[in-house]
Protein backbone atom coordinates (compact mmCIF):
# COMPACT_ATOMS: atom_id res chain seq x y z
CA UNK A 1 0.00 0.00 0.00
CA UNK A 2 1.43 3.05 -0.75
CA UNK A 3 1.93 6.25 1.21
CA UNK A 4 -0.40 8.25 -0.14
CA UNK A 5 -3.12 5.49 0.23
CA UNK A 6 -2.61 5.13 4.06
CA UNK A 7 -2.57 8.57 4.61
CA UNK A 8 -6.13 8.65 2.75
CA UNK A 9 -7.00 5.59 4.66
CA UNK A 10 -5.96 7.51 8.12
CA UNK A 11 -7.79 10.55 7.31
CA UNK A 12 -11.19 8.61 6.40
CA UNK A 13 -11.19 6.79 9.76
CA UNK A 14 -10.23 10.09 11.49
CA UNK A 15 -13.40 11.44 10.42
CA UNK A 16 -15.19 9.15 10.89
CA UNK A 17 -14.31 8.76 14.60
CA UNK A 18 -11.95 5.65 14.47
CA UNK A 19 -8.74 7.23 16.00
CA UNK A 20 -9.18 8.35 19.37
CA UNK A 21 -6.80 11.35 19.28
CA UNK A 22 -6.48 12.80 23.04
CA UNK A 23 -8.57 15.40 23.50
CA UNK A 24 -8.51 17.74 26.06
CA UNK A 25 -10.87 15.82 27.88
CA UNK A 26 -9.62 13.19 27.30
CA UNK A 27 -5.86 14.40 29.12
CA UNK A 28 -7.64 15.24 31.96
CA UNK A 29 -9.36 12.50 32.51
CA UNK A 30 -6.90 10.69 32.46
CA UNK A 31 -4.72 12.85 34.94
CA UNK A 32 -7.88 12.67 36.93
CA UNK A 33 -7.53 9.30 36.89
CA UNK A 34 -3.88 9.76 38.56
CA UNK A 35 -4.89 12.40 41.44
CA UNK A 36 -8.05 12.76 41.84
CA UNK A 37 -8.64 10.69 45.44
CA UNK A 38 -5.63 12.60 46.97
CA UNK A 39 -7.17 16.38 45.80
CA UNK A 40 -10.25 15.12 47.14
CA UNK A 41 -8.36 15.05 50.28
CA UNK A 42 -6.42 18.28 49.95
CA UNK A 43 -9.70 20.11 49.07
CA UNK A 44 -11.47 18.39 52.03
CA UNK A 45 -8.32 19.21 54.45
CA UNK A 46 -8.14 22.58 53.11
CA UNK A 47 -12.26 23.44 53.22
CA UNK A 48 -13.42 21.77 55.72
CA UNK A 49 -17.00 21.90 54.60
CA UNK A 50 -17.83 18.80 53.40
CA UNK A 51 -20.44 20.24 51.51
CA UNK A 52 -18.66 22.51 49.56
CA UNK A 53 -15.87 20.29 48.46
CA UNK A 54 -17.43 18.93 45.16
CA UNK A 55 -18.27 22.30 44.32
CA UNK A 56 -14.46 23.54 44.63
CA UNK A 57 -13.29 19.99 43.14
CA UNK A 58 -15.32 20.81 40.15
CA UNK A 59 -14.54 24.44 40.22
CA UNK A 60 -10.65 23.72 40.21
CA UNK A 61 -11.41 21.08 37.47
CA UNK A 62 -13.10 23.13 34.92
CA UNK A 63 -10.35 25.36 35.77
CA UNK A 64 -7.95 23.31 34.85
CA UNK A 65 -10.29 21.95 31.79
CA UNK A 66 -10.11 25.92 30.75
CA UNK A 67 -6.36 26.26 31.04
CA UNK A 68 -5.46 22.61 30.28
CA UNK A 69 -1.55 22.92 28.95
CA UNK A 70 -1.12 21.42 25.13
CA UNK A 71 2.07 19.45 26.99
CA UNK A 72 4.13 18.85 30.04
CA UNK A 73 7.25 18.23 30.66
CA UNK A 74 7.38 14.92 32.71
CA UNK A 75 4.29 13.50 35.16
CA UNK A 76 5.77 15.97 38.29
CA UNK A 77 5.19 19.39 35.99
CA UNK A 78 1.44 17.73 35.19
CA UNK A 79 1.15 16.89 39.18
CA UNK A 80 2.32 20.06 40.00
CA UNK A 81 0.37 21.87 37.73
CA UNK A 82 -2.95 20.30 39.18
CA UNK A 83 -2.55 20.46 42.54
CA UNK A 84 -2.09 24.18 42.06
CA UNK A 85 -5.12 24.86 40.03
CA UNK A 86 -6.72 23.05 42.77
CA UNK A 87 -5.09 24.21 45.64
CA UNK A 88 -5.97 28.07 44.47
CA UNK A 89 -9.18 27.39 43.95
CA UNK A 90 -9.49 26.09 47.88
CA UNK A 91 -7.95 29.88 49.07
CA UNK A 92 -10.52 31.04 47.13
CA UNK A 93 -13.47 29.42 48.04
CA UNK A 94 -11.58 30.19 51.61
CA UNK A 95 -11.43 33.88 50.67
CA UNK A 96 -14.81 33.94 49.28
CA UNK A 97 -15.91 32.42 52.98
CA UNK A 98 -14.20 34.89 54.57
CA UNK A 99 -15.90 37.93 53.09
CA UNK A 100 -19.45 36.77 53.14
CA UNK A 101 -18.51 35.74 56.46
CA UNK A 102 -19.98 32.03 56.05
CA UNK A 103 -16.57 30.45 57.36
CA UNK A 104 -17.37 26.97 57.64
CA UNK A 105 -13.90 27.45 59.35
CA UNK A 106 -15.79 29.07 62.28
CA UNK A 107 -18.65 27.24 62.09
CA UNK A 108 -16.70 24.27 62.59
CA UNK A 109 -14.74 25.77 65.10
CA UNK A 110 -18.12 26.85 67.23
CA UNK A 111 -19.67 23.70 66.80
CA UNK A 112 -17.32 20.89 66.63
CA UNK A 113 -15.34 21.75 69.77
CA UNK A 114 -16.30 18.47 71.54
CA UNK A 115 -15.23 16.10 70.02
CA UNK A 116 -12.54 18.08 68.37
CA UNK A 117 -11.82 15.92 64.98
CA UNK A 118 -9.01 16.58 62.50
CA UNK A 119 -10.84 18.68 60.32
CA UNK A 120 -11.52 21.01 63.17
CA UNK A 121 -7.62 21.04 64.07
CA UNK A 122 -6.46 21.55 60.18
CA UNK A 123 -9.88 24.69 60.30
CA UNK A 124 -7.20 26.23 63.18
CA UNK A 125 -4.01 26.93 61.22
CA UNK A 126 -3.94 29.26 58.56
CA UNK A 127 -4.65 28.62 54.52
CA UNK A 128 -0.98 28.58 53.79
CA UNK A 129 -0.21 26.37 56.53
CA UNK A 130 -2.67 24.09 56.19
CA UNK A 131 -1.71 23.42 52.43
CA UNK A 132 1.79 22.97 53.61
CA UNK A 133 1.39 20.30 56.04
CA UNK A 134 -1.59 18.47 53.73
CA UNK A 135 0.82 18.21 51.22
CA UNK A 136 3.87 17.51 52.89
CA UNK A 137 2.41 14.78 55.48
CA UNK A 138 -0.80 13.74 54.21
CA UNK A 139 0.11 13.37 50.78
CA UNK A 140 3.73 12.35 50.98
CA UNK A 141 5.21 15.70 48.69
CA UNK A 142 8.50 16.48 49.21
CA UNK A 143 9.90 19.61 49.99
CA UNK A 144 11.00 20.65 46.25
CA UNK A 145 7.32 19.58 45.23
CA UNK A 146 5.06 21.65 47.78
CA UNK A 147 7.27 24.54 47.20
CA UNK A 148 6.56 24.19 43.35
CA UNK A 149 2.70 23.69 43.80
CA UNK A 150 2.46 26.90 46.45
CA UNK A 151 4.95 28.91 44.78
CA UNK A 152 7.05 29.46 47.61
CA UNK A 153 10.98 28.73 48.55
CA UNK A 154 11.90 25.77 49.98
CA UNK A 155 13.33 27.62 52.94
CA UNK A 156 9.76 28.72 53.70
CA UNK A 157 8.01 25.33 53.08
CA UNK A 158 10.46 24.07 55.77
CA UNK A 159 9.48 27.18 58.09
CA UNK A 160 5.41 26.62 57.48
CA UNK A 161 5.61 22.74 57.74
CA UNK A 162 7.23 23.31 61.43
CA UNK A 163 4.73 25.91 62.59
CA UNK A 164 2.16 24.33 60.99
CA UNK A 165 3.05 20.87 63.05
CA UNK A 166 3.50 22.38 66.55
CA UNK A 167 0.18 24.67 65.89
CA UNK A 168 -1.22 21.47 64.89
CA UNK A 169 0.28 19.14 67.14
CA UNK A 170 -0.67 21.36 70.29
CA UNK A 171 -4.89 21.74 69.04
CA UNK A 172 -5.14 18.52 68.66
CA UNK A 173 -3.39 17.50 72.18
CA UNK A 174 -5.52 19.99 74.16
CA UNK B 1 3.89 14.94 69.12
CA UNK B 2 5.79 13.69 66.44
CA UNK B 3 5.60 14.11 62.56
CA UNK B 4 4.67 10.57 62.69
CA UNK B 5 1.54 11.46 65.04
CA UNK B 6 0.82 14.21 62.53
CA UNK B 7 0.51 12.18 59.74
CA UNK B 8 -1.01 9.32 61.84
CA UNK B 9 -4.00 11.72 63.08
CA UNK B 10 -4.29 13.42 59.40
CA UNK B 11 -4.85 10.02 57.63
CA UNK B 12 -7.98 10.15 59.96
CA UNK B 13 -8.94 12.99 58.07
CA UNK B 14 -12.99 12.24 57.36
CA UNK B 15 -13.37 12.38 53.17
CA UNK B 16 -16.97 13.08 52.59
CA UNK B 17 -18.38 10.41 50.20
CA UNK B 18 -18.35 11.41 47.00
CA UNK B 19 -21.61 11.94 44.93
CA UNK B 20 -21.96 8.72 42.22
CA UNK B 21 -22.57 11.56 38.99
CA UNK B 22 -19.78 13.52 40.11
CA UNK B 23 -17.62 13.45 36.72
CA UNK B 24 -21.38 13.59 35.03
CA UNK B 25 -22.05 17.08 36.45
CA UNK B 26 -18.41 18.18 35.35
CA UNK B 27 -18.67 17.10 32.34
CA UNK B 28 -21.91 18.71 31.52
CA UNK B 29 -20.97 21.95 33.36
CA UNK B 30 -17.84 21.27 30.80
CA UNK B 31 -20.22 21.28 27.81
CA UNK B 32 -22.35 24.08 29.25
CA UNK B 33 -19.13 26.26 29.46
CA UNK B 34 -18.09 25.09 25.84
CA UNK B 35 -21.18 26.31 24.49
CA UNK B 36 -21.52 29.46 26.43
CA UNK B 37 -18.05 30.77 25.30
CA UNK B 38 -18.92 29.97 21.48
CA UNK B 39 -21.96 32.01 21.97
CA UNK B 40 -20.17 34.87 23.38
CA UNK B 41 -17.43 34.47 20.74
CA UNK B 42 -20.07 34.32 17.70
CA UNK B 43 -21.52 37.57 19.60
CA UNK B 44 -18.19 39.06 19.81
CA UNK B 45 -17.71 38.11 15.90
CA UNK B 46 -21.05 39.96 14.98
CA UNK B 47 -20.18 42.42 16.98
CA UNK B 48 -17.13 42.69 15.79
CA UNK B 49 -18.30 42.74 12.20
CA UNK B 50 -20.87 44.61 12.92
CA UNK B 51 -18.55 47.28 14.00
CA UNK B 52 -16.01 46.98 11.22
CA UNK B 53 -19.44 47.48 9.07
CA UNK B 54 -20.22 50.94 10.20
CA UNK B 55 -16.99 52.25 10.71
CA UNK B 56 -16.58 51.28 7.02
CA UNK B 57 -19.84 52.72 6.18
CA UNK B 58 -19.06 55.92 8.03
CA UNK B 59 -15.37 56.23 6.63
CA UNK B 60 -17.43 55.95 3.16
CA UNK B 61 -19.86 58.44 4.09
CA UNK B 62 -16.91 61.02 5.58
CA UNK B 63 -14.75 60.58 2.64
CA UNK B 64 -17.24 61.51 0.42
CA UNK B 65 -18.24 64.07 2.23
CA UNK B 66 -15.14 65.43 2.33
CA UNK B 67 -14.42 64.55 -1.57
CA UNK B 68 -17.86 66.37 -2.22
CA UNK B 69 -18.40 69.41 0.34
CA UNK B 70 -15.28 69.15 2.70
CA UNK B 71 -14.46 72.90 0.82
CA UNK B 72 -17.09 74.84 0.59
CA UNK B 73 -16.74 78.48 -0.04
CA UNK B 74 -19.27 80.98 0.24
CA UNK B 75 -18.73 84.86 -0.24
CA UNK B 76 -20.81 88.17 -1.15
CA UNK B 77 -18.79 90.98 -2.63
CA UNK B 78 -20.03 94.10 -4.02
CA UNK B 79 -18.50 95.45 -6.99
CA UNK B 80 -19.13 98.92 -7.73
CA UNK B 81 -20.28 99.74 -11.72
CA UNK B 82 -17.74 102.44 -13.13
CA UNK B 83 -18.30 103.44 -16.59
CA UNK B 84 -18.94 106.47 -18.93
CA UNK B 85 -22.07 105.18 -20.24
CA UNK B 86 -25.55 106.21 -19.43
CA UNK B 87 -25.89 102.90 -18.09
CA UNK B 88 -24.26 99.95 -16.58
CA UNK B 89 -24.03 96.27 -17.43
CA UNK B 90 -23.56 93.18 -15.56
CA UNK B 91 -22.54 90.21 -17.66
CA UNK B 92 -23.35 86.70 -16.38
CA UNK B 93 -22.44 83.61 -18.43
CA UNK B 94 -22.04 80.26 -18.08
CA UNK B 95 -21.37 77.21 -19.62
CA UNK B 96 -21.12 72.88 -19.14
CA UNK B 97 -18.74 71.07 -19.70
CA UNK B 98 -18.06 70.03 -23.61
CA UNK B 99 -14.48 68.54 -25.32
CA UNK B 100 -11.64 69.65 -25.99
CA UNK B 101 -11.87 71.55 -29.14
CA UNK B 102 -8.65 71.99 -31.87
CA UNK B 103 -8.34 75.68 -32.60
CA UNK B 104 -5.78 76.70 -34.89
CA UNK B 105 -3.66 73.63 -34.10
CA UNK B 106 -4.32 74.11 -30.24
CA UNK B 107 -6.16 72.14 -27.46
CA UNK B 108 -9.10 74.50 -26.23
CA UNK B 109 -10.56 72.73 -23.21
CA UNK B 110 -13.88 73.19 -22.54
CA UNK B 111 -14.20 72.10 -18.64
CA UNK B 112 -17.55 74.14 -17.62
CA UNK B 113 -17.64 77.77 -16.23
CA UNK B 114 -19.81 80.44 -14.35
CA UNK B 115 -18.35 83.94 -14.32
CA UNK B 116 -20.31 87.30 -13.72
CA UNK B 117 -18.41 90.41 -15.34
CA UNK B 118 -19.28 94.21 -15.11
CA UNK B 119 -18.19 97.74 -16.43
CA UNK B 120 -15.12 99.13 -14.51
CA UNK B 121 -14.49 102.21 -16.30
CA UNK B 122 -11.21 101.95 -18.28
CA UNK B 123 -12.20 98.27 -18.95
CA UNK B 124 -15.05 97.97 -20.53
CA UNK B 125 -15.52 94.34 -18.55
CA UNK B 126 -14.00 93.11 -15.23
CA UNK B 127 -14.67 89.51 -14.13
CA UNK B 128 -15.78 89.64 -10.41
CA UNK B 129 -16.26 86.39 -10.26
CA UNK B 130 -15.20 83.27 -12.00
CA UNK B 131 -15.66 79.73 -11.62
CA UNK B 132 -13.65 77.12 -13.77
CA UNK B 133 -11.52 74.41 -13.66
CA UNK B 134 -9.15 76.58 -15.71
CA UNK B 135 -8.77 79.07 -13.19
CA UNK B 136 -6.20 78.40 -10.35
CA UNK B 137 -8.01 77.30 -7.02
CA UNK B 138 -11.28 76.65 -9.31
CA UNK B 139 -12.51 79.94 -8.78
CA UNK B 140 -11.42 83.57 -8.38
CA UNK B 141 -12.74 86.91 -6.72
CA UNK B 142 -11.96 90.35 -7.82
CA UNK B 143 -9.93 92.17 -5.32
CA UNK B 144 -9.51 95.50 -7.01
CA UNK B 145 -13.26 96.48 -7.31
CA UNK B 146 -15.19 94.24 -5.72
CA UNK B 147 -14.68 94.54 -1.82
CA UNK B 148 -16.81 91.85 1.12
CA UNK B 149 -20.26 93.13 1.69
CA UNK B 150 -23.03 91.16 4.01
CA UNK B 151 -24.65 88.22 2.23
CA UNK B 152 -27.33 88.09 0.24
CA UNK B 153 -30.70 85.31 0.31
CA UNK B 154 -29.10 83.01 -2.10
CA UNK B 155 -32.37 82.36 -4.17
CA UNK B 156 -34.74 82.60 -6.91
CA UNK B 157 -36.87 85.39 -5.31
CA UNK B 158 -39.29 85.16 -7.92
CA UNK B 159 -36.95 85.48 -11.00
CA UNK B 160 -38.12 84.08 -14.53
CA UNK B 161 -36.22 80.91 -15.48
CA UNK B 162 -33.91 81.13 -18.36
CA UNK B 163 -33.34 77.96 -19.08
CA UNK B 164 -31.40 74.88 -18.28
CA UNK B 165 -28.58 74.24 -20.16
CA UNK B 166 -26.70 71.01 -20.48
CA UNK B 167 -24.24 69.30 -23.58
CA UNK B 168 -27.44 67.88 -24.70
CA UNK B 169 -28.80 70.69 -25.53
CA UNK B 170 -27.70 74.63 -25.11
CA UNK B 171 -24.18 74.25 -23.81
CA UNK B 172 -24.24 77.90 -22.30
CA UNK B 173 -25.54 81.23 -21.79
CA UNK B 174 -24.16 84.64 -21.56
CA UNK B 175 -26.30 87.53 -20.70
CA UNK B 176 -26.24 91.31 -20.18
CA UNK B 177 -28.30 93.10 -17.64
CA UNK B 178 -28.22 96.72 -17.78
CA UNK B 179 -27.93 97.78 -14.25
CA UNK B 180 -27.44 102.01 -13.00
CA UNK B 181 -24.58 103.85 -13.39
CA UNK B 182 -22.49 103.96 -10.36
CA UNK B 183 -24.41 101.43 -8.32
CA UNK B 184 -23.44 97.92 -6.78
CA UNK B 185 -23.66 94.73 -7.99
CA UNK B 186 -23.93 92.54 -5.02
CA UNK B 187 -22.91 88.94 -6.24
CA UNK B 188 -23.26 85.75 -3.39
CA UNK B 189 -21.89 82.81 -4.80
CA UNK B 190 -21.44 79.33 -2.73
CA UNK B 191 -18.67 77.04 -4.24
CA UNK B 192 -18.82 73.08 -3.75
CA UNK B 193 -15.10 72.15 -4.77
CA UNK B 194 -13.46 68.53 -4.72
CA UNK B 195 -10.38 69.14 -4.59
CA UNK B 196 -8.06 72.64 -5.49
CA UNK B 197 -9.34 73.48 -9.04
CA UNK B 198 -12.02 70.61 -9.24
CA UNK B 199 -15.07 72.85 -8.47
CA UNK B 200 -18.18 70.50 -8.78
CA UNK B 201 -20.74 73.13 -8.18
CA UNK B 202 -21.88 76.55 -7.63
CA UNK B 203 -24.88 78.67 -6.73
CA UNK B 204 -24.89 81.93 -7.24
CA UNK B 205 -27.19 84.91 -6.51
CA UNK B 206 -26.81 88.68 -7.71
CA UNK B 207 -29.03 91.85 -6.89
CA UNK B 208 -28.17 94.58 -8.38
CA UNK B 209 -29.06 98.46 -8.86
CA UNK B 210 -29.84 101.05 -5.85
CA UNK B 211 -32.64 99.09 -4.73
CA UNK B 212 -30.39 96.37 -4.68
CA UNK B 213 -32.93 94.44 -6.69
CA UNK B 214 -32.66 90.30 -7.58
CA UNK B 215 -31.22 90.33 -10.93
CA UNK B 216 -29.83 86.68 -11.08
CA UNK B 217 -29.48 83.46 -9.76
CA UNK B 218 -27.57 80.14 -11.33
CA UNK B 219 -27.39 76.57 -9.91
CA UNK B 220 -24.32 75.18 -11.43
CA UNK B 221 -22.47 72.24 -12.65
CA UNK B 222 -19.89 70.64 -15.38
CA UNK B 223 -23.31 69.04 -16.39
CA UNK B 224 -25.95 71.20 -15.97
CA UNK B 225 -26.96 74.79 -15.33
CA UNK B 226 -29.95 76.22 -14.52
CA UNK B 227 -30.32 80.02 -14.70
CA UNK B 228 -33.04 82.98 -13.71
CA UNK B 229 -32.82 86.33 -14.99
CA UNK B 230 -34.33 89.40 -14.29
CA UNK B 231 -36.41 89.99 -17.70
CA UNK B 232 -34.56 93.48 -18.25
CA UNK B 233 -31.59 91.13 -19.27
CA UNK B 234 -30.55 90.37 -22.60
CA UNK B 235 -28.35 87.48 -24.43
CA UNK B 236 -25.15 88.68 -25.49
Amino acid sequence: MSGDVVHAVERFRRDEGHVNLPTDRGRLESILDRHHRRLRRVVVGMIGDANRVDDVLQEAYLKAYRRLPKRFANEAHEATWIYRVVYRCCLDELRRSRRSRESPQAELHVVARAPLDVSDVLAELAPNDRGVLLLVDLLGFGYEETAAVLKIPRGTVASRLNAARARFARTIDE
Amino acid sequence: MSDQRVREALERLPIPEEPPDFFDDLWLKAEQEEREAARRWRRIAVALITLVFVAGTAAGVFAVGRGAGATVVDRTIACRVITNLDSGSVYIGSEVRLPPDHVNGGVFYQPGSLWVAGNAGAKPQLTYVQVSKLVKGGYSFDGTICKKTAAIPLARSGLPSLGTFSRAGNARFDESCDVAKDSLVTVRIRVTELSANEPTGAVLAIRSGRRQRPTAFVEWTPTRVRAWLAAGCIQR
